[in-house]
């Protein structure tokens, strides 16, 4: 079936490699999983949580797919919250809070255990290909790797720069072969690379904090998790503390600003605006006397504490001096100081949606190479880049998500599509369909598909069809029963069915259970879907109204060989846009920012004179 | 056909029928050309009228003496190199100069490509294409003077007010339900304000639509009541003419008469209908389904009753009752009944004062520029849809509230035509005659 050993190759065993590499080789094509080191599989080099709000959804739609990062974090939860409580079922989402050594151990026996998948510890220092597509990986020890698809998920190691004050180290320990050989290979492939900067906080020594004087932030969902399909014995629990900078902090953060790369011109990379480092912080918002700090243990058996708001890299020296102002803090030490780190990512508008770069079949990147940031987006870019990888082996369709079906959809429309200059997170305002892609429904969504591609398991495929059955039973049963005036429902003046009054705000079905005793035997997962889809039914139709009206333009597909010089109407910025993006779709190009709705109407007016003309001769 | 628009397209203006001036216009590269080729000569300089003959570019005759005129693109109306040629308005003359210019390589152009060209070369937005259409249509001073405005852009600037302060409290919910975290929440009053502001301002818009709409479309007043009250000597007392037959026969109005006149700059249509009364015959029947029709839509009815036998019609709610006939006898009154006599002009200075009140435009909706269907049904969407926004963000919906203010959004930009459908285009432009 296939010319080589093993036709993929996935470089990285961070969470878009782990999902790239799973994905393959389960959907039969032998897979290589290339890494530095068998301990960096499924590493949280950040914070040691998984999901919030929008990357819960991700998280959500990669489990109902088939992916694993879902399961990987049920394994080793120690806390579950749910996020946006008072702000309605639409727009909740969900948290967990792991012990991140347990996280890799479970990504790491999920690989070993993985049929057609085979981890070769070494580096990747160029990637071979020509106008046929990437032929093979170039590796430090192994030679070279015969390849028809390769996944690009190296995160943060491609010209991977650490800073911290004025000291600064290449981040790929093996050396600088390691990171600059790919770089300079990529763009020796034709791809643009420029810089983004992220960072991290200093980690601190549990037993150095003064953990009891400081509130604490509780769990409020212990029965919470992410895989719809699995279920895990619970850890053990813990609790992560609250406290807060104070004007001590600020004072001294504000007296060596200086000494900071990001303003003293050492880093020149654009950095995110959602996760600022708390000298951005300081800077931005100085009218704020303090910033809210979580402090979350990495582990159960873990001697450090991340404090998650703390991100900086200001000089060792004053990462400590501006720890110790702090309240719960005072004689805290600092196991690993907190730095910034610079890296190459690729302009994803260089990618099709499939995550495939434009001029080189077979060459897929996905993660921050990308430039997005946090492990849900890069999980999912992986996710779909190892689906797509194995379809062309395999000489299959590439599947891509529409925005109207997943976040994933958004988020690789809107990367390649729209690019990125600063580090892209997911959001739930970047969806239009907000009331669609609700976090609930992901395997309505998506679990049809997972199982049709062939990567959710039928077992799992089974346990949704009888899950989606459970929720139909509910939507009829609530329609089949009525309550009437003086049966105990307050305010009631005419009879109502179930489904009606469920329908109404703030009616919840405890308040029902009187005429719907069957409820209580309702997975909560059934019961958050039937109350979603009555509560929101007017809002759902309206924007499945919107999708159908996107869908006229989305299903016009703008020909390969189009040569937009000939499309009439079209201003010199306009083409320069579309030649850049080559949208694969009408409505692709109408999503391009500053291409007009005017130059819409002229391509599909070009559109038709093409087929007038074709139906002519 | 590869590269820029490489046709010519040429057509009459003007309305059809003679008229002292008549206008052909071509748009596209080489029309200087061919006027060059008409002129013989020297078309002129840009931009700068001139008076030229014009001759039949095949046997060299005199088609007619023109004031021309030609412009390179992208400074004109279309954006792309364009002539006019002002000739006398004897259609035979102007269909003369239109064959002429297609023998040159002209092509007769769509209905509304003029425009449509103008708006792919991004001269206009849709909101100005619609001036164009409105202008042109325009039944009044008024009307055209309103359109005109628009194509200024001051409907733009107006709802980029409203726009602005609508995206900032959407991006103050989005930030309360992405960052738990950061952002205090619940969502600020401030906030719910904004949305609260923007409602009403909404509302106000549409609102103004429908009589806004009279300076472009006119407004129709009908005028019912029963059999032989004088309806038609009203109407003919209003039009100050002989359009209807008068007659004392009962039901010598058997179908609808039109008669139009201007009230407060505005066009008005009256209309007369049949009279009420059981027992009449087929035609008659028929005339006065069609007056149940015209009652529908009319902008006013003005229901008139015969002082001698008041008790005789039964004028529906909100109708404008006139008491006619009041030379004949001592007439009995009615309450509000506004009294009349259609034959002596007795009163009939108050009824047109009335009449101006209802069908005239107040200044503040004359201000608004609304006026199409279009614009009123997505004026009143937005408010529709904010209304609801604000009383998902008090039951603590977020999601809701966002899509509520994110369809507002896209209402917006429809009205402003950022982001028009395709089925907006084809609507818009199926209503252009050709020339425009």
């Amino acid at each position: 079936m296939f010319h080589v050993e093993h036709p993929v190759v996935v470089i990285g065993g961070g969470h878009a490699g782990i999902e790239a590499a799973v994905a393959s080789a389960r959907l039969g094509a032998p897979t290589v999983l290339l890494t530095l080191d068998q301990e960096w599989i499924g590493r949280m080099p950040c914070n040691p949580a998984i999901g919030g709000l929008a990357k819960g959804h991700l998280v959500r739609e990669i489990d109902a797919l088939g992916g694993v990062t879902g399961r990987l974090t049920d394994r080793a939860t120690l806390q579950f919250k749910r996020l946006n409580t008072r702000k309605g079922l639409a727009v909740q989402g969900s948290r967990a809070q792991v012990d991140r050594f347990r996280y890799a151990l479970a990504a790491q026996r999920m690989i070993d255990a993985c049929p057609g998948l085979r981890v070769v510890i070494d580096s990747a220092t160029g990637i071979l290909g020509g106008g046929d597509g990437v032929s093979a990986v170039v590796t430090g020890r192994h030679g070279t790797l015969p390849a028809a698809a390769v996944v690009v998920a190296t995160g943060t190691f491609l010209g991977g720069r650490v800073i911290v004050g004025g000291t600064r180290y290449s981040a790929g320990r093996t050396g600088e072969g390691a990171t600059r050989g790919l770089s300079r290979s990529l763009a020796g492939l034709g791809l643009t690379l420029t810089r983004m900067k992220t960072g991290t906080t200093p980690r601190l020594l549990t037993s150095s904090v003064r953990w009891a004087d400081l509130p604490e932030q509780t769990e409020d969902d212990p029965e919470g998790c992410f895989s719809a399909f699995e279920a895990h014995p619970p850890l053990d629990r813990i609790r992560c503390r609250i406290t807060y900078t104070n004007e001590r902090t600020h004072e001294v953060i504000r007296r060596n600003l200086h000494r900071a790369p990001v303003y003293d011109g050492t880093i020149d990379g654009v950095g995110p605006r959602y996760c600022p480092s708390i000298e951005d912080k300081v800077v931005r918002f100085a009218d704020r006397d303090r910033h809210q700090l979580f402090l979350e243990p990495e582990g159960l058996l873990s001697r450090e504490i991340y404090p998650n708001g703390l991100s900086t890299s200001l000089p060792v020296a004053v990462q400590l001096e501006m720890v110790h102002t702090i309240a719960g803090l005072e004689e805290a030490e600092i196991v690993r100081p907190g730095y910034a780190i610079e890296y190459d990512f690729a302009d994803p508008r260089q990618l099709r949606p499939t995550l495939e770069a434009l001029d080189l079949p077979g060459l897929f990147l996905a993660g921050q190479v990308n430039g997005t940031t946090g492990y849900e987006e890069a999980a999912a870019q992986g996710l779909m880049a190892g689906i797509n990888a194995a379809c062309r082996v395999k000489g299959e369709d590439a599947v891509t998500l529409g925005r109207e079906q997943a976040y994933i959809g958004v988020m690789i429309d809107d990367l390649v599509t729209r690019g990125t200059d600063e580090p892209y997170r997911m959001f739930t305002s970047r969806s239009e369909y907000r009331m669609l892609l609700r976090e609930g429904n992901a395997d309505h969504r998506l679990s049809d598909l997972g199982a049709r591609i062939g990567l959710l398991d039928p077992a799992d495929h089974r346990q949704f069809r009888e899950r989606r059955q459970q929720v139909d039973g509910a939507l009829e049963l609530l329609a089949s029963r009525r309550v009437r005036p003086g049966e105990g429902l307050e305010g009631l003046r005419e009879p109502r069915r179930l489904d009606e009054l469920l329908a109404r705000p703030r009616v919840t079905l405890d308040e029902l259970a009187p005429w719907i005793p069957e409820a209580a035997g309702w997975p909560r997962a059934v019961a958050e879907e039937v109350a979603s889809r009555l509560k929101y039914a007017g809002y759902i139709e309206r924007q499945q109204r919107q999708v159908e009206r996107m869908a006229r333009t989305d299903g016009v597909g703008l020909p390969g060989d189009l040569s937009y010089d000939d499309v009439a109407g079209l201003s010199f910025e306009v083409r320069e846009k579309l030649r850049r993006v080559r949208p694969d779709t009408l409505g692709q190009a109408g999503r391009i920012p500053g291409v007009t709705p005017a130059a819409i109407t002229a391509l599909l007016t070009h559109l038709r004179l093409r087929e007038k003309r074709g139906i002519a001769r | 056909m590869p590269g820029e628009p490489t046709d010519r397209i040429v057509a009459i203006s003007t309305a059809a029928g003679a008229a002292a001036i008549g206008v052909v216009r071509l748009s596209g590269p080489g029309s200087r050309e061919t006027l060059q080729t008409l002129c013989g000569g020297d078309p002129g300089e840009p931009r700068r009228t001139a008076v030229r003959t014009l001759h039949d570019p095949d046997d060299g005759q005199p088609l007619d003496q023109a004031m021309v005129w030609w412009a390179p693109g992208p400074g004109t109306f279309t954006g792309e190199e364009m002539v006019e040629l002002h000739g006398h308005g004897n259609p035979a003359v102007l269909d003369a100069l239109v064959g002429a210019c297609v023998r040159l390589g002209a092509r007769p152009a769509d209905p509304g490509e003029f425009t449509r060209r103008a708006l792919l070369h991004g001269k206009l937005d849709l909101a100005g294409a619609e001036a164009v259409l409105a202008a042109v249509d325009a039944t009044s001073l008024a009307g055209a003077r309103a359109a005109v405005r628009v194509l200024d852009g001051e409907l733009a600037r107006d709802l980029a007010t409203v726009r602005g302060e609508l995206l900032g409290a959407a991006a103050s919910l989005e930030a309360s339900i992405d960052h738990e975290d950061d952002v205090g929440d619940p969502v600020d009053a401030e906030m719910v304000d904004a949305v609260g502001r923007a409602a009403a301002e909404f509302g106000r818009l549409a609102s103004g639509v429908r009589s806004a709409g009279r300076l472009v479309a006119g407004a129709d007043v009908v005028i019912a009541g029963p059999v032989n009250a004088g309806k038609s000597t009203l109407l003919n007392r209003l039009l100050g003419q002989e359009r209807a037959i008068v007659h004392p026969e009962p039901g010598t109005t058997r179908d609808v008469v039109t008669g139009e006149g201007e009230l407060a700059g505005v066009r008005v249509r009256f209309h007369d209908t049949a009279g009420l009364r059981d027992g009449a015959g087929e035609v008659e029947g028929e005339g006065m389904r069609r007056a149940h029709a015209l009652r529908a839509r009319a902008t006013c009815v003005l229901f008139v009753l015969d002082a001698t036998r008041p008790d005789e019609g039964r004028p529906e709610a909100g109708d404008l009752v006139v008491l006619n006939k009041i030379d004949l006898d001592a007439p009995q009154g009615v309450a509000d009944a506004l009294p009349v006599s259609a034959l002596t002009g007795e009163g009939i200075e108050a009824l047109v004062t009335r009449l101006e009140a209802l069908v005239g435009a107040s200044d503040d909706v004359a201000g608004t520029l609304l006026w199409t269907q279009r614009q009123g049904a997505a004026a009143g969407r937005a408010a529709t849809h904010l209304a609801e926004a604000r009383e998902q963000l008090d039951r603590g919906e977020y999601g809701p509230a966002a899509a509520e203010i994110g369809d507002t959004l896209r209402s917006l930009d429809e009205l402003l035509g950022i982001d028009p459908t395709e089925a907006v285009l084809d609507e818009l432009f199926a209503r252009f005659c050709v020339g425009k």
